[in-house]
């Protein structure tokens, strides 16, 4: 391949000739090996054009606003001894480049002065361009920052068009001063991280979206979720402070709790410092939680990670696996303790609905909406027990609120195939705390048999909650969608209210530690039966490990049982929530008209 | 309080982020003029934003965005007359395919880049601020510093492919050709 640098340079600086123009375009197309040099070489013109204009932004933002323009001695350059035009006639190709010391030429006199400058127009437009994407992004509240940070620097910017002259000395007047609290200085160090989504967040300092390293961050309210450049996503609930290294693929958590997901080929071996301890993920999903002791908590969702106490030098990597955690303490003294998977949000809520029950801390919340391309239902409760779906399309647009952007899970009565099969999980098994379930439910108007809207199979029985039909398999003399509560094997608690059809519609049902169980519809309960302990059904057997499915029932003997309508917002928590809670939970959201 | 977030936003956020520079270089390599480029840059993002709906999360990113750029450039050509362009749309679609092919390449050598322009000091960077500050044609960096035309392209020619070495030896690796 025959370079020809020297002719994209010339376009580069505006001298082609229409001759050289069109070899230039016909080069191009000869090969991809020549578009792609053409691209390198522009790219190396377009990078030194925005590495300029970054340092001379940032030379303008650090100016005091009492002081004047900066000017810079310039001093003769040397001529080439060798034409431009002696190298395109020789056909020399660049071959060795000269060390950069040797372009530059030597000291020479003072003839010129001039004025470091951005064009005006340029920054103009680029902050204009920069509003205008984020304003299609982020929120108001950033916009209004980031607007405020426009007029400013505009200000800056018109003040220089004023003044700038092609030669000469000028004076700033009254040149605006820059309120360091509301632009950042454009930093030179590379974006390590991303500020991905927040909910309620109160910071000391609002971060940008754009996070560098040696930033500290001090979350004192609310989520955050920072996604590294690595691909690795990080959970922040409040309080936490935290700071960014040069690595991109680290974090350093100085106190407070994180859970981290590394997905990416590239967030392999993710990597979280705390005072006390090093904590390098092999897996997939882990959380860690550092007290105001600096003592570190390390809980393995799925996965391993492995974790190195700091500040005790004979101490050997501990590897974690799933579902194992690990205390270290603030001289580097490791211990195995309980699992603590409670301690952790593994997902910045979007609606004030899902903000409460996060506050309820669910074993699972199956929120939706399926992940296109795995078809994963991801599990955002602490449990982390994802959903495969199965059949056509489960995503519906709506979700249960006009606040609720990410949809609804949809069965459609023509596909009755369609569910979502979680595995097994010994979780899923009773204790002594009780139970509660609660989701947000569109019935299909006129269906006729009964509908899960889960079901599984735990410890000798099973549990099914759903709603009665109104064809041959209802229960007879109760209304049809009335909802039902099934112990399989011991016991069936039926309200005798009907949920309403062709509208969304709140239930929970509880179990409380003495067994008895509540029913409620929109927060206002319809039902209360105490049942055998669903303990004394014996313990599993191999046939009771099988999984939980979702809009089905597992069991072919009695039927599909197929959901018709959409489901949203399923969560399972592992004790018994009174009234009260529920009610929180209903009161936050906003129901669509 | 802040407006809850949606997936997509985010995925935009961070996809836009990531791709912008690259989108950048592929419209500044056919749009001479850094004003112009950065107009057909902010209406790029613009359509982004609006289409982001109809993107597939199966194809990259940085391929749609840069298809997008394509045709806002072709646009530019065609509004701005045939003497400000040098590529016919057979030459432009193959530098838009290179840009693609060649984005995980460019994406490594930014930071590289950034590291070996600290080391243009005295009047050769003088001269670099003049034609990318500035924004002053060859001729009048010239006349501003006393040379003769041909010196300013040499130098500039020159400092472009010291860039381009230091780059390669940065990344510890060819890139592209040697």
């Amino acid at each position: 391949m025959k370079l020809r640098e020297d002719l994209i340079d010339l376009y580069l600086d505006g001298a082609l000739t229409a001759e050289a123009a069109a070899e230039l375009n016909a080069w191009v197309k000869a090969s991809p090996e020549h578009a792609e040099e053409f691209a390198r070489r522009t790219f190396i013109h377009r990078r030194i054009y925005e590495n300029l204009q970054k340092l001379d932004l940032a030379q303008i933002m650090q100016q005091p606003s009492s002081g004047g323009p900066v000017f810079i001695e310039v001093g003769d350059l040397d001529e080439s001894r060798e034409s431009f035009a002696a190298i395109i006639e020789d056909g020399e190709e660049p071959g060795v480049d000269p060390p950069f010391t040797d372009l530059a030429a030597q000291e020479g006199g003072l003839p010129s002065l001039y004025q470091s400058t951005t064009d005006a127009l340029t920054k103009q437009k680029y902050v204009t361009a920069l509003s205008y994407v984020l304003r299609h992004i982020f929120t108001p509240k950033r916009v209004a920052i980031l607007a405020t940070a426009a007029a400013v620097l505009l200000g800056v910017v018109l003040a220089i068009v004023f003044l700038d002259g092609d030669q000469g000395e000028h004076e700033f007047a009254d040149e605006p001063a820059l309120p360091d609290s509301i632009i950042e200085k454009p930093s030179t160090k590379p974006v390590v991280a991303f500020l991905t989504a927040e909910r309620d967040a109160e910071w000391d300092s609002q971060p940008d979206l754009e996070l560098r390293p040696g930033q500290q961050f001090s979350l004192t309210q609310g989520f955050a979720e920072i996604t590294t450049a690595s691909g690795a996503v990080v959970i922040l609930t409040a309080p936490a402070t935290f700071e960014l290294t040069d690595n991109d693929n680290a974090i350093y958590l100085s106190s407070g709790r994180l859970f981290g997901r590394c997905e990416t080929a590239s967030s392999k071996g993710f990597l979280v410092s705390t005072p006390s301890a090093q904590i390098l993920d092999i897996g997939t999903e882990f959380g860690v939680d550092v007290n105001e002791h600096g003592e570190t908590l390390t809980h393995v969702f799925q996965g391993e990670v492995e974790v190195r106490p700091v500040g005790n030098s004979t101490s050997e990597l501990i590897r974690l696996v799933t579902n194992q955690a690990l205390a270290v303490d603030s001289d580097g003294k490791a211990q195995v303790v309980d699992a603590a998977p409670q301690r952790f949000v593994r997902v910045v809520p979007s609606t004030t609905y899902q903000t409460a029950v996060l506050a309820s801390r669910p074993m699972c919340y199956w929120r939706g909406p399926i992940v296109e391309d795995t078809r994963v239902l991801l599990d955002n409760g602490w449990l982390g027990a994802h959903g495969q779906a199965s059949g056509s399309s489960l995503n519906h647009p709506e979700g249960h609120s006009d606040e609720d952007g990410s949809g609804s899970l949809e069965y459609r009565s023509a596909e009755l195939a369609s569910s979502v099969t979680v595995p097994y999980r010994e979780e899923f098994g009773f204790n002594d705390k009780g139970f509660s379930i609660s989701a947000w439910c569109w019935i299909e108007p006129g269906h006729q048999d009964v509908m899960r809207i889960l079901s599984t199979r735990v410890k000798g029985g099973g549990i099914g909650l759903g709603v009665i039909g109104r064809g041959e398999n209802a229960t007879g003399g109760l209304p049809a969608s009335a909802p039902i509560l099934t112990l399989f094997g011991k016991s069936d608690v039926v309200a005798t209210t009907a949920m309403p059809e062709g509208r969304w519609t709140h239930l929970a049902v509880t179990v409380s530690q003495a067994d008895q169980v509540r029913i409620y519809i929109d927060g206002e309960e319809v039902q209360t039966h105490t049942i055998p302990h669903p303990k004394d059904a014996g313990q599993p057997g191999d046939a009771d490990t099988q999984p939980l499915m979702i809009g089905r029932n597992p069991f072919t003997g009695q039927g599909v049982q197929a959901w018709q309508g959409r489901l949203d917002e399923i969560a399972i928590f592992d004790r018994f929530l009174p009234l009260e809670e529920i009610q929180k939970h209903l009161h936050s959201t906003r129901q669509a008209p | 309080m802040t407006q809850p977030y949606d997936s997509k936003r985010r995925d935009l956020a961070v996809l836009w982020t990531k791709a912008q520079p690259n989108v950048s270089a592929f419209v500044s390599s056919l749009v001479g003029d850094f004003h112009d480029a950065e107009d057909i840059i902010q209406q790029v993002a613009a359509v982004v934003a609006e289409r982001f709906d109809d993107y597939d999360p199966e194809r990259p990113f940085v391929a749609w965005a840069i298809g997008i750029a394509r045709n806002k450039v072709y646009n530019y050509f065609r509004s701005s007359g045939r003497d400000k362009h040098v590529f016919d749309s057979e030459a432009l679609g193959d530098i838009a395919d290179a840009f693609q092919r060649i984005e995980p390449d460019l994406t490594e050598a930014r930071a590289a880049l950034d590291e070996c322009m600290k080391k243009v000091q005295g009047k050769t960077r003088q001269v670099l601020e003049l034609r990318y500050v500035r924004e002053l044609k060859p001729s009048s960096i010239a006349d501003k510093m006393g040379m003769k035309d041909n010196a300013v392209y040499v130098m500039l020619h020159r400092l472009r492919g010291a860039l381009t070495t230091c780059v390669k030896n940065k990344l510890g690796r060819s890139w592209g050709q040697p």
